[in-house]
């Protein structure tokens, strides 16, 4: 079997009143892909805030039960969310690069865990972006803003942003349904590439993008996980009569 | 045919009818500002700037003074105003947002920006000439300070409102915590919209003359003493416009021309950088 990277026990999420998540127990494996798919508003972003504790910004949400990463609980009151979050990296649907240069933007991490020596935040920011496969297009404009980048190029940025800082696992919410598909392409080539040095898990809308690049996806449905499994399993002979209506477009 | 000819008529009536009305805004504009070029320009000179004032009914003198005085009580206001409204500001786009309690400072301060600026001069008048039992230079920077606060304040919470909210979950989800968030990314995002906010609101009240006048009220004489009367452009300028002699007038008249620049100046900075910053499309 393989290593697991974080595991989901028992989850159940609250917005206020509302019973988001219920009872979702889901294993991540390490160095793979997991994809998360599902109608909208099944819960499958919410369960992807819920690994970076993303939740704790808005008052009045809970979670309950537990997530375990390297023998912790992260879902714990005692969990510095600072480190949490800079172990466990975010790329959101819109590119959300900062309003400064493209060197700055990579370099913001690494200034907020106190890494000051330009020599060191040179050499970080350029191996980011190198394995954001972003290096050639930018490196001979690191002073420019990050805005006059394409949305590709900045969803990129983004990736080498939250890759900067060396994250142990990274959360993608629908990161190319924004983009272009020859930009889409490129992200999902690079989800394949990186995920020798990190885990990623994926929430997409998109299933074939599912079937490309995950290695495990989890099917969910109003707030349940209705099934999880092997990608080509879930693609190809799903265990459940609702996750082969789903994937084969009888609904969502 | 006939209703094709209607429409011409009513769109020749109505394009006329706006045609002249924004014309009669212009005009006056046009005119105003014109009168005091002309008569300004006549009153312009070196001594102007650095000679104060003759005793009353002597040729000659200048306004070093009222410039001076002019400058250290904006200058003493942006520095009461500024750090005010850009923190009440951020209070309200971000501490409080969506709160019942931040809508409502926000409407009391739009309010605010209404008042009469005569209320504020006589309220400062009551808090700080009153107990001193003497005009003083404070109270005018304070005043034109409490007319600033709202419109200062009002730009920030304006500009970091539109700051998209998913920009501050991206350096939420690097680990930073929200005051870093609000300096290195959200003020860095509204930093043009701020500063034209506060260029705006300093030609705002660069202009006010009723909350000086109970406040700073004027002196004759240079002085840089903030606790005593201080001279400011806009008092002197009604001062000497309602005096009776000619060199008054004329200083009057440059004096007007001098601030009417100034406000114009900070007024058209205050667009280049808007402009600058949001017409390239680079910006948020």
């Amino acid at each position: 079997m393989e290593d697991k990277e974080l595991e989901v026990k028992g989850l159940n999420f609250y917005y206020g009143n509302v019973h988001a998540l219920k009872d979702i127990n889901l294993p991540v494996y390490k160095n793979r892909v997991t994809a998360l798919i599902g109608p909208s508003g099944c819960g499958k972003t919410t369960l992807l805030r819920c690994f970076n504790r993303m939740h704790d910004l808005y008052p009045g949400n809970r979670y309950e039960g537990e997530i375990i990463f390297n023998g912790r609980n992260i879902l714990a009151d005692n969990i510095d969310l600072i480190d949490l979050r800079s172990r466990i990296g975010m790329v959101f649907q819109k590119p959300t690069p900062f309003p400064m240069s493209i060197f700055d933007n990579i370099a913001y991490g690494l200034k907020l865990r106190g890494i000051k020596k330009r020599s060191e935040l040179s050499e970080r920011v350029e191996k980011a972006l190198r394995h954001a496969a972003l290096w050639d297009e930018v490196k001979d404009k690191l002073n420019e803003s990050a805005y006059a980048l394409s949305g590709g190029q900045q969803q990129r940025l983004v990736i080498a942003r939250a890759l900067a800082v060396e994250p142990e696992v990274l959360l993608f919410d629908e990161p190319t349904s924004a983009l272009d598909p020859i930009s889409t392409a490129k992200i999902e080539e690079l989800t394949v590439e990186l995920k020798k040095e990190v885990t990623i898990i994926i929430v997409t809308h998109n299933m074939q993008q599912a079937a490309r690049i995950s290695d495990w996806t989890g099917f969910l449905m109003l707030g349940e996980l209705i099934e999880f499994d092997r990608t080509d399993k879930i693609f190809t002979s799903p265990s459940k009569k609702l996750t082969e209506d789903y994937i084969t477009g009888r609904f969502g | 045919m006939n209703i094709q000819k209607k429409r011409r008529v009513t769109n020749f009536i109505a394009l006329t009818l706006s045609s002249l009305a924004a014309l009669s805004g212009l005009f006056w504009l046009v005119f105003i500002l014109a009168d005091v070029l002309i008569n300004g320009v006549r009153g312009i000179s070196l001594d102007l700037f650095l000679q104060d004032p003759a005793p009353p009914g002597m040729e000659g003198g200048g306004l070093r003074n009222a410039f001076v005085g002019q400058l250290m009580i904006t200058a003493v206001a942006t520095l009461i105003g500024v750090p005010v409204g850009v923190l009440g500001g951020t209070f309200l786009a971000e501490y409080a947002r969506g709160r019942k309690l931040s809508r409502i400072i926000s409407i009391v301060s739009d309010i605010m920006v209404s008042v009469p600026s005569i209320v504020v001069g006589t309220f400062v008048y009551a808090i700080l000439v009153k107990p001193f039992g003497h005009f003083n230079g404070w109270a005018g920077a304070v005043a034109l300070a409490i007319i600033m606060i709202p419109v200062v304040l009002r730009t920030t919470e304006d500009m970091l409102s539109m700051v998209p909210w998913s920009l501050r979950e991206a350096a939420f989800a690097l680990g930073a915590p929200y005051y870093k968030v609000i300096i290195q990314v959200v003020y860095r995002g509204a930093a043009t919209g701020i500063l034209t906010g506060v260029l705006l609101s300093i030609a705002r009240v660069a202009g006010e003359t009723a909350p000086l006048l109970f406040t700073s009220f004027n002196n004759s004489f240079f002085s840089l003493n903030m606790n005593e009367p201080i001279a400011s452009l806009t008092v002197t300028i009604f001062q000497y416009a309602m005096g009776p002699y000619e060199s008054w007038h004329a200083q009057a008249w440059a004096a007007s021309l001098v601030i009417t620049l100034f406000v114009l100046f900070i007024t058209v900075l205050g667009r280049i950088i808007l402009k600058l910053r949001f017409g390239k499309g680079n910006g948020r």
